[in-house]
């Protein structure tokens, strides 16, 4: 029986995304040259900065911990991506969704499935192999074994945030053609904060702060700090708890939107 | 006008495995099947003629359609519209025709209509004083004015099928190509189209080329009757021939044969 | 030719006004690009609070190239950002027919097909830029200073083009092309950095394989340090040239075999 509780039935849902993104041989190969392509350039990048900056540790950060924190961080984002939730907003959009209303599924849960499947291929295909690999060829610091455990927890947690939080924000459509628009903004600060564009201690400390309190820094920032070793004990059970907060936070949220969503879609005609 | 000579047109795919394992199999090599959509059509269709162009769905119409107006090129054979081959002059005969289909728009979708019109009459060089005429002749005949200032995207697709009706007339091209145009449409709209294409047709000598699964269409317009089936011409001649050779009184019955005929074959 | 540039006029009119109708999304899209920009602006700003300079570069020096980066990326954004529909969706979905079934040429269909004010907020955000740090460097500003840096500018643009209208043009041989045009398009970020900084095969690709480099960097080098004005915005408009050539060239051929196979 195919209800909400019964998660099989979500199954053929993850498995049609992977197959979606094997099938494509072009993007799959092609996504991997560019992934690392970026990483590489960035890495340049930061060599010329501590070559100019002439002493060992920037701000907390060897040079190989620099490194590290730049190409782990990317690879968080590559983990991320499938959370941003596209197919939410191109659903609204399209008015598809109303469909959806037709399927004794959660829309919500039936879009995390799928994304999930996304995630799989990431990690397992586009993030895992090279990280592997990276470390090995001596580019960056590898975690012990217990940190790794802890880091995947985090990106987890961080998963459903950015899930969540996206799915939320996906409701935005209802309220302008122009949705690329703040999406790019969302977009922009999310990278700004989340420590994707640069370790968030390099920020004035008033910054920081700031940016402690936002949801978003528990998306990058900390796994990445996990994986490092910078978070450790209690600082690290806090990040923790702070980040099961915000999972919660969005989660409910994403069940009040919903709700304003089916009545505008079913009294609107979406 | 159209002279079409043993027409022929392949298309060869790659083949595709099921499951997991054919997924990554097929990241590795790829095998070719060579289909044939057309096959050794011949016909010649006169100015001023309405012809209806039937087939069932896959049966090679859209194929032959895409040769005639030059965006496909034939595997071999010939198609010479006015006196020149489509796909090698395809501007010069961009010209010359119109084409309306049912499935997608031709226009621009933000663009308020008449600000449309104003841009088509420029792709086509539409001198001022023929392009006045013939707006006011298509906002009579299509009745569009009504939503003239409206854009594509807000129109509803009566009101969408018009508008590209009266987009693909108001060059005065020598052919209109119609693929399926009345498609999805209300029995109002319907009868407005193809009162709009009988006046045409009247009025400036328009040889039209009219594809469709709404046999009423044809019956009320077409003169010509081509019918393909799986890629090969099975009848070129007049509507009320057609009858007397299948015996049936009418046009549906008539179609029902012949499309039963071409699955039992496959079976 | 005069046709295509009266033709141009008038799609750029009529896009114009049906964009100004909804004022609300043409603000967002401006402002969130602009946003974009400023974020690698933030970067080098939060290094150079640790850092006296980078290789020799001053904080003014990179603001001025990466300024001077996003102009021509901003104003081929604002004109050709139809290729970016173009490769995704339009050959896929069998709207490419129309472009072929009107008496215009199809390339130049294509590149007009819509205009994009997002790409404003780039070009704003880089003559900001560029103005700022030529003031705080005091570069002199002449009338045949202006009028290089125009052509620079335009020859940027156009080389921003040729690389989308190339990897677009994948469309017509591949069903996924997005992912490719969308990396090619990306590593022109790192054209907003001095070169030196790569190593040389990195420097090669982006200088002579997606000749990014000639759109930012090594014209901007001459406004700061000098240097001859041939083998910068000279090389750069024989590149430009060269590029949109080989563009055109693979979208043509992208044509016949479209005409050849259908979709």
């Amino acid at each position: 029986m195919c209800n909400k509780i019964n998660l099989r039935c979500y199954l053929p849902f993850v498995v049609s995304q992977v197959k979606i993104a094997l099938a494509y041989r072009m993007a799959f190969f092609v996504r991997i040259l560019s992934n690392l392509f970026t990483v590489m350039i960035t890495w340049y990048l930061w060599n010329a900065i501590y070559r100019s900056f002439g002493r060992a540790t920037m701000n907390g950060f060897t040079f190989q911990e620099m490194a590290t924190y730049v190409i782990v961080s990317f690879f968080v984002t590559v983990m991320l991506a499938p959370a941003q939730a596209d197919e939410v907003s191109y659903a609204i959009a399209d008015g598809s969704v109303a469909v959806s209303l037709l399927r004794p599924l959660d829309f919500c849960g039936l879009y995390l499935a799928q994304s999930l499947g996304g995630f799989l291929v990431n990690t397992l295909v586009f993030s895992a192999p090279f990280l592997i690999l990276f470390g090995k060829m001596g580019k960056l610091i590898l975690p012990t074994p217990q940190r790794l455990l802890l880091f995947l927890a985090s990106v987890g947690l961080g998963y459903l945030i950015m899930f969540y939080f996206s799915f939320c924000f996906s409701m935005l459509v209802f309220y302008t053609t122009y949705f690329f628009g703040i999406n790019m903004a969302k977009a922009v600060t999310i990278r700004l904060c989340s420590g994707a564009l640069i370790p968030l201690s390099f920020f004035p400390d008033a910054i920081e702060k700031m940016f402690s309190f936002l949801p978003f820094s528990s998306m990058v920032y900390t796994p990445v700090m996990i994986w490092l070793g910078k978070l450790e004990g209690t600082a690290l059970c806090t990040q923790f708890v702070i980040q099961l907060f915000w999972v919660l936070i969005f989660f409910v949220l994403s069940k009040f939107c919903w709700r304003a969503a089916v009545r505008r879609i079913t009294v609107l005609g979406g | 006008m159209i002279i079409v000579e043993h027409l022929t047109k392949q298309f060869v795919t790659v083949k595709r495995s099921h499951g997991v394992a054919g997924a990554v199999k097929s990241l590795f090599t790829r095998e070719k099947v060579v289909k044939e959509a057309v096959h050794d059509i011949s016909f010649r269709i006169g100015d001023g003629e309405v012809v209806g162009y039937i087939g069932s769905n896959g049966a090679g119409k859209s194929t032959t359609i895409k040769m005639m107006t030059g965006i496909l090129v034939p595997t071999s054979g010939t198609v010479e519209v006015d006196g020149i081959e489509p796909y090698r002059k395809r501007e010069e005969n961009a010209r010359r025709i119109g084409v309306v289909f049912g499935q997608r728009t031709q226009l621009w979708w933000d663009l308020p209509l008449a600000d449309t019109f104003l841009v088509l009459r420029e792709i086509y060089q539409v001198p001022q004083k023929e392009f006045r005429e013939r707006m006011d002749f298509l906002y009579d005949l299509l009745g569009i004015g009504d939503f003239e200032n409206s854009s594509v995207r807000t129109l509803s697709l009566g009101q969408r099928m018009r508008a590209d009706l009266a987009a693909a007339l108001l060059h005065n091209p020598k052919v209109l190509y119609l693929d399926e145009p009345t498609i999805g449409l209300d029995v109002l709209v319907k009868d407005k189209i193809r009162g709009a294409i009988r006046e045409m047709n009247k009025s400036f000598g328009t040889t039209v080329i009219l594809t469709t699964h709404d046999l009423v269409d044809i019956e009320e317009l077409c003169g010509h009757i081509i019918i393909i089936d799986e890629g090969k011409k099975i009848y070129d001649g007049d509507l009320e021939h057609l009858k007397c050779e299948y015996q049936e009184a009418d046009l549906t019955s008539v179609v029902k044969k012949i499309y039963r005929k071409g699955e039992a074959a496959h079976v | 030719m005069l046709r295509y540039i009266h033709l141009y006029k008038i799609f750029l009119l009529q896009y114009l006004k049906s964009l100004l109708q909804s004022k609300l999304d043409f603000f967002m899209g401006f402002f969130s690009f602009f946003l974009n920009q400023i974020l690698g602006i933030i970067f080098l700003q939060l290094v150079f609070s640790q850092i006296p300079d980078l290789n020799g570069w001053s904080f003014e020096q990179l603001v001025f190239i990466y300024g001077f980066a996003q102009i021509p990326k901003g104003i081929d954004h604002f004109f050709t950002d139809y290729l970016w529909v173009f490769c995704r969706k339009t050959v896929r979905e069998g709207a490419f027919d129309r472009y072929l079934l009107r008496p215009v040429n199809p390339l130049f269909q294509v590149l007009v097909e819509r205009c994009q004010p997002d790409g404003l907020g780039e070009v704003l955000v880089g003559v900001i830029l560029v103005a700022y740090a030529g003031a705080k460097l005091r570069l002199s500003f002449s009338v045949f200073t202006f009028f290089v840096f125009l052509i620079a500018v335009f020859a940027g643009a156009v080389i921003y083009t040729a690389v989308k209208l190339f990897f677009a043009s994948n469309a017509f041989f591949m069903k996924e092309c997005y992912n490719m045009l969308y990396t090619a398009y990306n590593i022109s970020d790192f054209a907003k950095y001095p070169t030196e900084i790569y190593t040389k095969p990195v420097r090669l690709i982006v200088s002579f394989v997606l000749p990014f480099a000639f759109t930012a960097f090594i014209p901007a080098n001459y406004f700061i340090n000098g240097g001859t004005l041939l083998l910068s915005v000279g090389a750069e408009c024989l590149v430009a040239a060269a590029a949109f050539l080989i563009a055109y060239l693979y979208f043509s051929f992208g044509i016949k075999k479209y005409e050849s196979a259908g979709n």
